[in-house]
């Protein structure tokens, strides 16, 4: 680890992730002699390549404005790169090698061959014209083509990168190299996108808890579930919630948290979706409409529920939420949401730790690279 | 990935089936991986971290110094 600092010299984010790793993973080698020879953890922790690049363009006042792109190449050891792009003002490099570095073992999780791989650029899409989106993405695969295809390096959207994103990427990307390949995934139906890939990693966090509790012969079916978010994850998730038979009874966003008792059912589902994709209003309309509690800027961590479903970008579970959880009445955790730069972890009880799934957990990237296309 | 490489959108019903497929097999590497010894008890980001640890690791060693 001391050297890995000294080689990386600033890059916490980076550090913390290989940190984590290794101190799972080692005790699992302790034993095993080659993985130790053949310098095995030394090795994962160094990535392929890092690509910086400028990336240039103009705004709609004629404005040059210069950004900074990134992708890392991790490792293909066992498939062509994977990973997100991720457009946001705190892309720097050591998030950059951090993410490269997680996306290995998630995408290795799935048992699917793909590498780790991530990308992005210190650039805000929020308040960016069609237009401007439109320059600064064609200006970024100028230089990201170059590193990939569709056996060398597929990315995704991530942060700040959604099908709006996806589509002149994938555009500039047809235009540069004459061919029609899967070369990102996320993209709209019309030219080469996949069904499901929006509802996979909600449905993927609820199969995850349902296969916890089956193995100790219990069910979601009854339970109080707890949701944070009111997104494409949280949607999806409560819409699959509600499937196996359980109830939820929190959503969140920005503004403040929703306690429905009622539950959210299928029709005040439709109205959650309906709210943010064409009035663009919080949550507070929803308690309005049917009569819920509505708390500003609460965390549904507080609510009393059987089972715990991070869903939101914001509103990670602490390790002060986990105990509150665990008095409450949780017995389990299941996390789909898309990790911010900044996270804490938390550690859970040993009782509980058959059901507890504490953030920084495979779930996210494995659903959402796992329809991929 | 796959759907492009072969010009093909799949059905739904089968993306479900192969997601719901997908999801048993990490949550079982995250227990076989991840379980403390002596009890029924599973660390699922330690089983997790290993699982896909060693997948990347046996490549690795078989590709040699590279």
């Amino acid at each position: 680890m001391e050297g890995l600092k000294r080689r990386n010299p600033g890059e916490i984010e980076f550090h913390q992730a290989v940190y984590e790793v290794a101190a799972n993973v080692f005790d699992f080698i302790a034993d095993k002699e080659k993985y130790h020879q053949m310098k095995i953890l030394q090795r994962i922790a160094e990535p392929d390549r890092v690509i910086s690049f400028r990336v240039c363009w103009e705004d709609d006042n004629g404005n040059i404005r210069v950004n900074r792109g990134y992708r890392v190449q991790n490792n293909n050891s066992i498939g062509p790169y994977k990973g997100g792009i991720r457009f946001h003002p705190s892309v720097n490099q050591s998030i950059m090698k951090f993410l490269a570095f997680e996306q290995t073992f998630k995408n290795s999780l799935t048992g699917l061959s793909m590498g780790g791989g991530k990308g992005g650029a210190d650039f805000n899409p929020r308040g960016k014209s069609d237009n401007e989106a439109m320059r600064f993405c064609q200006s970024f695969m100028n230089e990201l083509y170059r590193h990939g295809g569709e056996d060398i390096d597929v990315p995704a959207g991530d942060i700040g990168v959604g099908a709006r994103e996806i589509g002149y990427m994938f555009g500039q990307w047809k235009r540069l190299t004459s061919r029609f390949t899967g070369v990102l995934t996320g993209k709209g139906r019309e030219y080469g996108g996949s069904p499901i890939r929006t509802e996979a990693t909600g449905y993927g966090t609820v199969y995850v808890m349902q296969d916890m509790l089956e193995r100790v012969g219990n069910s979601v079916e009854g339970k109080t579930c707890l949701v944070s978010g009111s997104g494409n994850v949280a949607t999806y998730a409560v819409e699959k919630i509600n499937q196996l038979g359980g109830k939820v009874v929190t959503l969140s966003d920005s503004s403040g948290l929703v306690h429905d008792k009622h539950g959210v059912d299928a029709d005040r589902l439709a109205f959650v979706i309906d709210l943010r994709a064409k009035r663009r209003s919080g949550l507070e309309e929803y308690a309005k409409e049917y009569n819920a509690e509505f708390h500003p800027n609460a965390r549904p961590w507080l609510v009393p529920g059987e089972l715990a479903f991070p869903c939101a970008t914001q509103n990670e579970v602490s390790e002060a939420d986990a105990k509150m959880l665990i008095a409450n009445g949780c017995i389990g955790v299941s996390e789909g949401r898309i990790c911010p730069p900044s996270r804490t972890e938390f550690i859970c009880s040993p009782t509980q730790e058959s059901f507890l799934r504490p953030a920084r957990q495979p779930m996210p990237a494995v659903s959402r690279c796992l329809v991929w296309k | 990935m796959s759907q492009n490489s072969a010009r093909i959108t799949w059905k739904e019903d089968e993306l479900q089936k192969l997601l719901r497929e997908i999801m048993s097999g990490i949550h079982e590497r995250c227990v076989e991986y991840g379980r403390l010894p002596g009890t029924n008890h599973v660390n699922y980001v330690k089983g997790a971290n290993i699982a896909g640890f060693i997948k990347v690791a046996d490549a690795m060693i078989a590709y040699g110094v590279v």
